[in-house]
């Protein structure tokens, strides 16, 4: 293939560094309600693209294929240098020349197992026999994408990365009121990834079922405890974009000019790793032929480090971290995280509870928005309770809770001495959603705004 | 390319069948920090077949997206079929209608005319910090076929800018678009978008809580989208996630005169479109008439199957969605309110319950005339509630997909 991509640019003089990505998609999605099929639908797609700078100008093309040609990917050339002549000059660090080829190690292929058989089994799990549950939603998807990267200086990458997901959406009813709860599980691997989807639908009916017992909580300010779904969120939103070196360079980061400055309570260190085996956010190489990489971001309460491209590592002067991901063939690979986690600490929970005395524990994530500019956050928890003398009382539910990032982090005073289980998210930026997880410890915070009644 | 060796082979193998063809190009010239950063395009060629099968009086049913296909393709599709479960209920497809295109301007893609759209935006935008911004045209060609002779064949244009400003202040920054490719709707937004951000820059904490809150237009339509839309969707409805039920349609949702529509035909529009992804031609459609349920959004089998309207707004399999929503009800007029101009996490709110506790990012104290910007808050409501006490203010104005004026409330709650 890079023969092909050599004899065409290389009549291109005026071309300095080029890169191709060569992708191909198969993936199929299962869904049911109440025991019953609603859709299975199945896709495969392959498709270029091309990014080159012309005279040091970034021009950028890409196309769906049926047969990758010489003529195609001539016209994606001429494309890419038509482009390349609305933009300013800018340059990048030149990666280094890798030839490699990983793959995602699958226990049980998906290939092996039927679609009969992954049918059945979801259509099985969303078979509903509780009065109080009106709609039982149960999901599964599988991917295989297959990534191929060259550039000009000869790197030759081959990746092939499997995403299994399994997920339930619950609706429970009763008087007149209703509640939703959902919960799910995802990594890279085989079909062996969902073998424990039945307990992730039976968690999301039970919580539904109790939620309809469940209290608006009173709004204010208030000392909180975030289980580690929750804070896997705000690691992510609050600082983990602010961290990102091209919002950085945007000016939109509360951390610009913050780089070994202390920022947050001397308890926390946080990482972004894309080398955990087999997790949902994980890559061998980037999306700009870097080799993955952990990157320290919080020492120790220190901002250590930004996540980079090869462009915004030059402007910088960092190394680059391989943090540079595209959503598709078809998007331009920006800055972005993918296992991004507080490191565990030495509180136990039970000692947490104690300590919070009198406050809220809130339990997983509906989402959440961050403003990187500011540094002010939205986020919104699956359910929580009231804390009452250093023990768990009422269930809350739709709880809210907003406040500043610096503040915040500098108001995390306990950290829990294990990490819990991550829920796989996709992360949206520019357009472009990339799989990204955290598997986070609580944590206890002070002071934190709760939105309520 | 759809060949008619593959029909022929759908027409031969299948009972029904539906193949949908897209063929997109799209140009994007990205601005960063007032700099034309990168310009990219893309070409993307998908098809979207459905077969069905008959299985005694019940139909077996399989989907799959291609970038290309060939007959193997369609023949391990048909075998996919084969293994599924037969359908609650097919009620076949639609037939052959008249439409015409709506959305087609050949100058999009002229890029002489759009390079003065972002030239536009880097000059009037010279004295700020123009951190972001975008200008994207695309061109789609479709072509819908059925086995129940719809072979619709169409072309559709789209535009969309955006700019993202920065001001050295701890609220200083602020985001807007247009859909509208018009030299003169570019600067305008330049213009609109800086006096906004320069609005901002000296904002204070709010004192005052017991206040009625007014949910500007752009507000007010994320988090109807969140909350109360979602809940018109029939699908939703048939899986039980929405609060109401087909049998609702025509009974009295909401205590005051509130009008909900849906209108995919709306000139200039962002989501406006002749056809639905099943070939029904568009139509406008009462959602909510004077607090009235009168439709629920179908495509062609759940109208046969509940026996109500088809409101032809299929956007993919067994989906449905709003195009453009125009909203309206009794206006007033007000002396004191919070006016909420932006929040975060409308997405996080509870669509069946209409439950919503978002933070107000942006917001204006309004006393007699005189505007000054707060911020640092909570509001939270109940969706119906918020409209059961709704009344509108200002002037109507079009955003995106949506169009409203204002709404003014005293059932959300301030939180700080």
């Amino acid at each position: 293939m890079i023969d092909l991509f050599n004899s065409i640019l290389k009549k291109h003089k005026s071309v300095n560094y080029w890169d191709v990505r060569v992708e191909s998609l198969d993936s199929m999605s299962i869904s049911s309600v109440n025991n019953d099929l609603k859709t299975s639908e199945l896709s495969q797609t392959k498709g270029v693209s091309i990014r080159l700078f012309n005279n040091h100008r970034i021009g950028f093309s890409s196309s769906t294929f049926e047969e990758l040609d010489k003529k195609l990917f001539s016209k994606l050339v001429s494309d890419a240098i038509n482009m390349s002549k609305f933009s300013e000059k800018s340059e990048l660090s030149i990666p280094k020349q890798v030839n490699d080829n990983k793959t995602i190690k699958q226990k049980i292929k998906t290939k092996d197992v039927s679609f009969k058989e992954k049918k059945d089994f979801i259509v099985g799990l969303s078979k509903n026999t509780n009065k109080k549950v009106k709609s039982k939603l149960v999901v599964y998807s599988e991917g295989l994408k297959t990534k191929e990267f060259y550039n000009s200086i000869g790197s030759e990458i081959k990746q092939e990365l499997n995403y299994i997901y399994g997920g339930a959406s619950i609706t429970s009813y009763e008087n007149n009121r209703f509640e939703t709860y959902s919960d799910r599980t995802g990594e890279q691997g085989g079909y062996e990834v969902v073998k424990d989807l039945g307990t992730n639908v039976e968690l999301a009916e039970n919580n539904a079922v109790e939620l309809l017992k469940a209290k608006l909580p009173k709004g204010g300010k208030s000392n909180v405890i975030f289980d580690g779904a929750l804070t896997d969120v705000f690691i992510h939103e609050a600082l983990g974009h602010s961290c990102e070196s091209d919002i950085v360079l945007q000016g939109e980061s509360i951390l610009k000019d913050k780089l070994n400055s202390k920022i947050a309570n001397d308890i926390i260190s946080v990482y972004d790793d894309p080398t955990i085996k087999n997790q949902w956010g994980s890559f061998f190489y980037d999306d700009e032929g870097v080799v993955a990489s952990k990157t320290k971001l919080l020492k120790k309460g220190f901002l250590v480090d930004y996540m980079s491209s090869l462009e915004t590592s030059k402007i910088l002067k960092l190394n680059p971290s391989g943090n540079a991901r595209a959503q598709s063939f078809s998007s331009i690979p920006i800055v972005r995280m993918s296992n991004t986690y507080i490191e565990k600490g030495d509180s136990s929970f039970d000692d947490m509870i104690k300590d919070l005395k009198n406050g809220v524990y809130l339990r997983g994530s509906r989402g959440g928005q961050v403003d990187t500019f500011k540094g002010n956050f939205q986020f919104s928890a699956m359910d929580g309770y009231l804390v009452k003398n250093g023990e768990i009382s009422q269930r809350l539910k739709n709880v809210s809770l907003g406040g500043l990032t610096l503040e915040t982090l500098n108001n995390i005073k306990q950290i829990e001495n294990k990490y819990n289980r991550g829920f796989p998210g996709f992360c949206g930026k520019g357009g472009q959603s990339v799989p990204v997880i955290g598997h986070c410890p609580s944590i206890l915070v002070n002071n934190v705004l709760v939105g309520g009644n | 390319m759809i060949q008619n060796s593959h029909l022929k082979y759908l027409q031969n193998n299948t009972d029904n069948f539906q193949i949908v063809s897209s063929l997109s190009e799209s140009a994007n010239y990205l601005i960063e920090n007032n700099k034309m950063k990168i310009s990219t395009k893309k070409t993307n060629n998908y098809y979207n077949v459905i077969v069905y099968l008959k299985d005694g009086l019940k139909y077996r049913r399989a989907s799959k997206n291609f970038t290309s296909f060939n007959q193997d393709d369609l023949k391990h599709l048909i075998s996919v079929a084969k293994s599924s479960d037969v359908l609650n209920y097919f009620h076949g497809l639609p037939k052959k209608s008249k439409y015409k295109s709506l959305n087609y301007d050949k100058n999009i893609f002229d890029i002489s005319k759009v390079k003065d759209h972002f030239d536009i935006i880097l000059s009037e935008c010279n004295d700020v910090n123009l951190s972001s911004g975008k200008v994207s045209t695309s061109m789609t060609k479709s072509r819908i076929i059925n086995s129940n002779g719809i072979d619709h064949e169409s072309i559709d244009t789209g535009y969309y800018a955006y700019i993202d400003l920065v001001r050295k202040s701890n609220y200083g920054d602020y985001i807007d678009s247009s859909f509208i490719p018009k030299s003169n709707k570019i600067t305008k937004l330049c213009s609109m978008t800086k006096s906004k951000l320069f609005d901002f820059e000296n904002t204070k904490k709010l004192k005052q809580t017991n206040l009625p809150v007014i949910l500007n237009q752009d507000v007010l339509s994320s988090l109807l989208d969140y909350t109360l839309l979602p809940n018109f969707m029939g699908y939703n409805i048939e899986n039980k996630k929405s609060f109401l039920n087909f049998n609702s349609i025509g009974t009295q949702l909401l205590k005051n005169k509130i009008n909900i529509i849906d209108n995919p035909i709306l000139k200039d529009s962002p989501y406006n479109d002749s056809i639905d992804f099943e070939g029904n031609k568009t139509l406008k459609t009462n959602i909510v008439k004077d607090g009235v349920f009168t439709n629920a959004l179908t495509d062609f089998n759940l109208s046969k199957e509940y026996g109500i309207k088809n409101t032809a707004s299929s956007t993919s399999l067994s989906s449905v969605d709003f195009s453009n929503v125009l909203i309206d009800g009794e206006s007033t007029d007000y002396k004191k309110a919070i006016i909420v101009e932006s929040v975060l996490g409308a997405h996080t709110s509870n669509s069946t319950t209409t439950d919503f506790s978002v933070n107000v990012d942006k917001a204006y104290f309004y006393d007699n005339g005189k505007l000054s910007p707060v911020s640092d808050f909570f509001i939270s409501g109940k969706m119906l509630d918020v409209l059961n006490a709704a009344k509108f203010v200002n002037e109507s104005k079009r955003r995106s997909n949506f169009k409203s004026k204002d709404l003014i409330s005293k059932n959300i709650k301030i939180v700080n």
